[in-house]
């Protein structure tokens, strides 16, 4: 058999298994440190169960282990889809998706096991961070190597979001993560005190906008004309948009360090670059919806269009809402408080993993060979499951966060501060319950959605993976 | 009883001036006139502690200001309802515009009530199900009151939905920047 006329979806399909099983466990890390929050007892003082420890976990989990394999597999698949060819080398994209689960597993372990570098989404020691470069490195092989192979002329707009996630990814680990080892699990930064923040903070905000921002839209990009069966509204729009919030993006680190010692010019571009992301962002925005508009009964008859077009609407307010939390007087009040928690999971939850589980909705059934999803109404159920949770989570820490923000603050007619940290966690309780019970219900729809997937694979009753023609390009658009 | 009421309110006659001075007016100043005797004679409760006390003037100062972002929050949306149903509602008015707009928001403007025990806690848990019911709201008048067919008023609700929690969110940054400028509480910086 010729293999090279079948596109290559193995790596894909052991990557969706992974992404699924990242959501269970980050997620389920997740829900048990907002019961800490309420229940510290929880952490039963076993040293590896504390939320010190267990707080990096869920991050890293979720992000590059729920969100790193969802990008890689998608990137996978639609790379071969809109190149007309099959990947550049099968071989290297199963290291790629073997050595990132590897990568991630060990990082999470070590971070339980109390190894930690301690900056912000970068908190795996230095070993990880090597094997982690090299495994990210890899996937760019097989991603430029499969584009530089195409067999169409264009590259279509989800290639360039995935090509400066690799890119930008790859300098920001690099990067941030310099440091001179003195043992197997410790080293120091290259960098000191205010730099050492610049630099993790310009990693930081880029690992939000090229990792969960630019890698989710070059999913998105793919997915939505295919569920919509309509072609991308403004292909010019979505090019200026990349350009603009590549060029945008890279500056806007610094509004995380706020009122801190790091030069003021610094705070004010971070500021003013964050208000002009709102362009960018909307004019993709906009564009998502002109290409939805006709598809009009998809979001009744397809549960994950469902997904992706209330994905959108988080993307809308969660890239509004970041430049207002940068701008100066309101950061004063949001930073250190449940705001910004909130922001993040109206985002994270919101955006990324609605529109991953859109993605995964509209590719199963097709990577495992069957007619459709094993139940529509499991779909619905956990559409609705999750979007209540994260009403309930954001509503509560929008709550919780301005409370916390005027108290933080709050001076009585002596200057002196009008209540204590002790009067601050307390009056934050109900709302970590409600936090909870947000938590609890897009777990649960997560729950139903891998058991929806395992029995819409169950049965397919096909031998995977499932083995697709390469389509012939149209002549006009040969290279 | 819902569906019938806003199919009442589609077949009716009216201008949008008439919905707007004859209804809508009314109980946009329910919200403001129960936050000034709430924040002037009970004070915004955090959770613990003595309760935030606001002068008159400060009170007075906020409630005109809450007022009019409500009307203009009121009107800006009616606009952009009608900007939207050219792709979505190409048969929609003004009016039906005014009309959509009056109904999602009377839940909400009713709900205002509850700036008379200012507590967030308390708000949380009154104004959580009342929003629960404009959204709701958002999706069963759209198609009605627009005049189009239920897959497009869904689609349209959605970004109705998406402008309005914007509109929301913006509100709370506006807030915060008026209480670090020295309206509202008394905060150290």
């Amino acid at each position: 058999m010729n293999k090279d006329i079948y596109y290559t979806d193995s790596a894909t399909v052991f990557l969706i298994f992974c992404t699924m099983i990242w959501a269970i466990i980050g997620m389920s890390a997740g829900a048990y440190l907002a019961s800490e929050l309420v229940m510290p007892w929880l952490n039963f003082d076993i040293a590896e169960i504390t939320f010190g420890r267990l707080r990096p976990f869920h991050t890293n989990a979720v992000i590059f282990g729920f969100g790193g394999s969802a990008l890689i597999a998608t990137a996978f698949y639609s790379v071969q889809r809109t190149c007309h060819v099959r990947l550049f080398s099968p071989k290297l994209a199963w290291v790629v998706a073997i050595g990132w689960q590897i990568g991630v597993a060990v990082g999470v372990a070590s971070l339980l096991m109390g190894y930690t570098s301690t900056k912000e989404y970068a908190e795996f020691e230095w070993p990880v961070d090597v094997a982690v470069a090299i495994v990210w490195v890899s996937f760019g092989i097989v991603f430029f190597g499969t584009l530089a192979t195409r067999k169409i002329r264009p590259i279509y707009v989800s290639n360039w979001f995935y090509g400066a996630l690799i890119i930008v990814i790859a300098m920001l680990h690099i990067v941030n993560n310099l440091a001179i080892p003195y043992s197997w699990t410790q080293a120091y930064p290259v960098y000191e005190g205010a730099q050492d923040a610049i630099v993790q903070w310009w990693y930081g905000h880029n690992a939000v906008g090229f990792f969960l921002t630019a890698g989710f839209l070059g999913m998105f990009y793919y997915t939505l004309p295919k569920q919509a069966g309509r072609p991308v509204w403004s292909y010019r729009l979505s090019v200026i948009a990349f350009w603009a919030f590549v060029y945008t993006y890279i500056w806007v680190g610094p509004h995380h360090l706020h009122y801190t010692s790091i030069p003021d010019w610094l705070m004010t571009v971070a500021l003013v670059m964050s208000i002009i992301l709102i362009l960018p962002s909307w004019a993709t925005m906009l564009n998502a919806v002109m290409t939805m508009s006709g598809a009009w009964d998809k979001l009744r008859t397809d549960p994950g269009m469902k997904f992706v077009v209330v994905s959108m609407i988080f993307y809308a307010l969660s890239t509004f809402e970041g430049p207002m939390l940068a701008i100066k007087s309101v950061n004063v009040i949001s930073h250190y408080t449940d705001w910004t928690v909130g922001h993040v999971h109206s985002g994270a939850l919101g955006w990324n993993a609605f529109v991953t589980f859109g993605t995964i909705y509209f590719l199963v059934p097709k990577l495992v060979g069957a007619t459709g999803l094993y139940s529509k109404r499991l779909a619905n159920i956990h559409f609705w499951l999750a979007l209540m949770g994260v009403l309930v989570y954001i509503v509560a820490l929008w709550a919780s966060g301005v409370a916390q923000g005027i108290m933080n603050l709050a001076i009585d007619d002596y200057g002196q501060l009008s209540y204590s940290f002790v009067d601050i966690m307390l009056t934050t309780i109900p709302y970590h319950w409600m936090r909870l019970a947000g938590g609890l219900m897009f777990l649960s729809g997560a729950l139903l959605m891998t058991y929806n997937l395992y029995r819409t694979y169950a049965m397919s009753k096909h031998n995977l993976p499932v083995l697709v023609k390469i389509p012939k390009v149209h002549p006009g658009n040969e290279i | 009883m819902i569906q019938k009421s806003i199919k009442y309110l589609a077949d009716s006659q009216y201008s949008p001036a008439q919905l707007f001075f004859g209804f809508s007016f009314w109980l946009i100043l329910i919200p403001p006139v129960s936050a000034f005797f709430g924040m002037h004679y009970h004070g915004w409760s955090l959770g613990i502690g003595d309760p935030i006390l606001l002068s008159l003037t400060e009170s007075i100062a906020i409630a005109i200001f809450y007022f009019l972002a409500l009307i203009a929050g009121f009107f800006i949306t009616a606009l952009t309802i009608k900007w939207m149903s050219t792709v979505y509602a190409p048969k929609a008015t003004l009016k039906d515009a005014f009309a959509v707009v009056t109904v999602v928001t009377t839940p909400i403007m009713l709900g205002g009530i509850a700036h008379l025990y200012p507590s967030i806690l308390f708000h949380v848990i009154v104004l959580s199900p009342i929003f629960a019911l404009s959204g709701y709201l958002i999706f069963a008048s759209i198609p009605v009151l627009l005049k189009t067919d239920y897959d497009r008023g869904i689609f349209m609700g959605c970004s109705l939905f998406g402008f309005i929690s914007t509109a929301g969110i913006s509100l709370l940054g506006i807030s915060a920047i008026a209480w670090v400028h020295g309206i509202g509480p008394n905060l150290g910086v």
